[in-house]
């Protein structure tokens, strides 16, 4: 039996202590292991949902919620996932006297360059994906014209994906 | 709409200079965070993607250069990026209830199809069909975070151009690092954001800094002129 309150304290402390869609996965994984209230199929299956769903990819916690604890649990998780982003708010308070600061605005740069290294380390594990080949390399190209133009909207491109994936691998 | 007493006016203020934010009412503001919600299939990059394209281009609630400095400080935050830079777009544009709105808009709907799917998704996650389509999704997707990543990346880079060919290579390095670093060589992504905000600390110290971008010369407040002129 889930005890919804250890079960969103234990959501919470892995969304306080990650930054990211997915770095809360092993602090949750190893958790709700450890008390038998997941399984790994749960997991495998909460983030194949995460990755097909619209929204940000972090909300792979909530059918996870779902999955394990049903709606209370999709309800914790999405509460969990949210209240620790509201610290940005303190984060911007802090921000404006630390750039009066040469050297932190510039240490903020530096973070800023490695945010985007960060996401374009995303694009290298989504291409490199355990089976992964030619064609979806191709199917990343022809996504990434499309998106460059940007008159294509990004559920037209990813449709489109589906279709070609259909025609390709069934 | 005034700001949070603690939080600087920058990040609270509506910008009235603006002739595209005046139109954005916070039921429309709502609207679009519920539209980028449902829309953005594709996890993060979609999202991201939909999110600068309203805000920055439709909008015109930042410009891309205080679109990446918004960023920065949302990935030092704890969670979810995108949903700690709703929390930031939504305190610009409509202060606390725009919080609400941003966060209301982007997560409950979207939550709630995550929901449905969940409960249907277990019986076609093995339907043949399903997976391949599913294999033709997960690599466009690349190719739209690639478009995010570079829409990040231009007036962060170009910045630096402007400034110095030293300054440019320093620029490129971290970047590169960066990227390897967490791609082949499987860094922590705290310690790669730590280690390039060392390194920039370090090397990046600048008295003065170039507006990269024309538009958002015409958007800038004085905390964040990096001259100090008060622009």
């Amino acid at each position: 039996m889930i005890n919804p309150v250890v079960y969103f304290l234990l959501l919470l402390k892995a969304s306080l202590f990650s930054t990211g869609g997915f770095t809360n996965l092993p602090s949750i994984h190893q958790d709700l292991l450890a008390r038998k209230w997941a399984t790994e199929a749960d997991f495998a299956q909460a983030i194949a949902i995460g990755q097909v769903s619209p929204g940000p990819s972090g909300l792979w916690v909530v059918s996870l919620g779902y999955l394990t604890d049903g709606y209370v649990g999709a309800f914790l998780a999405v509460l969990a996932i949210t209240l620790p982003p509201l610290l940005v708010l303190v984060a911007a308070a802090q921000y404006r006297h630390l750039e009066q600061r040469p050297r932190a605005r510039a240490a903020m740069t530096g973070v800023a360059h490695a945010a985007g290294a960060l996401m374009l380390s995303v694009v290298w594990t989504i291409v490199n994906q355990p089976g992964a080949d030619g064609r979806g390399v191709l199917v990343a190209v022809g996504a990434f014209g499309l998106a460059v133009t940007r008159k294509v909207p990004v559920v037209v491109i990813l449709a489109a994906a589906a279709g070609v994936g259909y025609l390709l691998y069934r | 709409m005034k700001a949070n007493g603690t939080i600087p006016a920058d990040v609270g203020a509506v910008r009235h200079d603006n002739k595209r934010n005046h139109q954005l009412t916070l039921w429309r503001f709502f609207g679009v965070w519920a539209s980028i919600g449902v829309q953005s299939i594709g996890g993060g990059a979609a999202t991201t993607l939909l999110i600068q394209r309203s805000f920055i281009e439709r909008y015109r609630v930042v410009s891309a250069d205080e679109f990446a400095r918004l960023w920065s400080i949302s990935v030092v935050t704890p969670g979810i990026n995108l949903v700690a830079m709703a929390v930031l777009l939504g305190h610009r544009a409509h202060g606390s209830r725009g919080i609400v709105a941003a966060l209301s808009g982007l997560l409950f709907p979207s939550a709630a199809i995550t929901c449905g799917m969940a409960a249907v998704f277990s019986r076609l996650a093995q339907v043949a069909g399903i997976q391949a389509m599913m294999r033709g999704i997960v690599p466009a997707t690349g190719g739209v975070m690639l478009v995010v990543a570079l829409n990040f990346l231009w007036p962060v880079t170009r910045a630096s151009a402007l400034i110095s060919r030293r300054r440019s290579l320093v620029s490129g390095m971290l970047v590169l690092s960066g990227t390897l670093g967490v791609s082949m060589a499987h860094l922590s992504p705290i310690a790669v954001l730590v280690g390039s905000a060392a390194v920039g600390g370090l090397v990046l110290v600048t008295p003065h800094q170039p507006k990269p971008q024309r538009e958002s010369q015409d958007e800038r407040e004085p905390m964040q002129t990096q001259d100090g002129g008060g622009r």
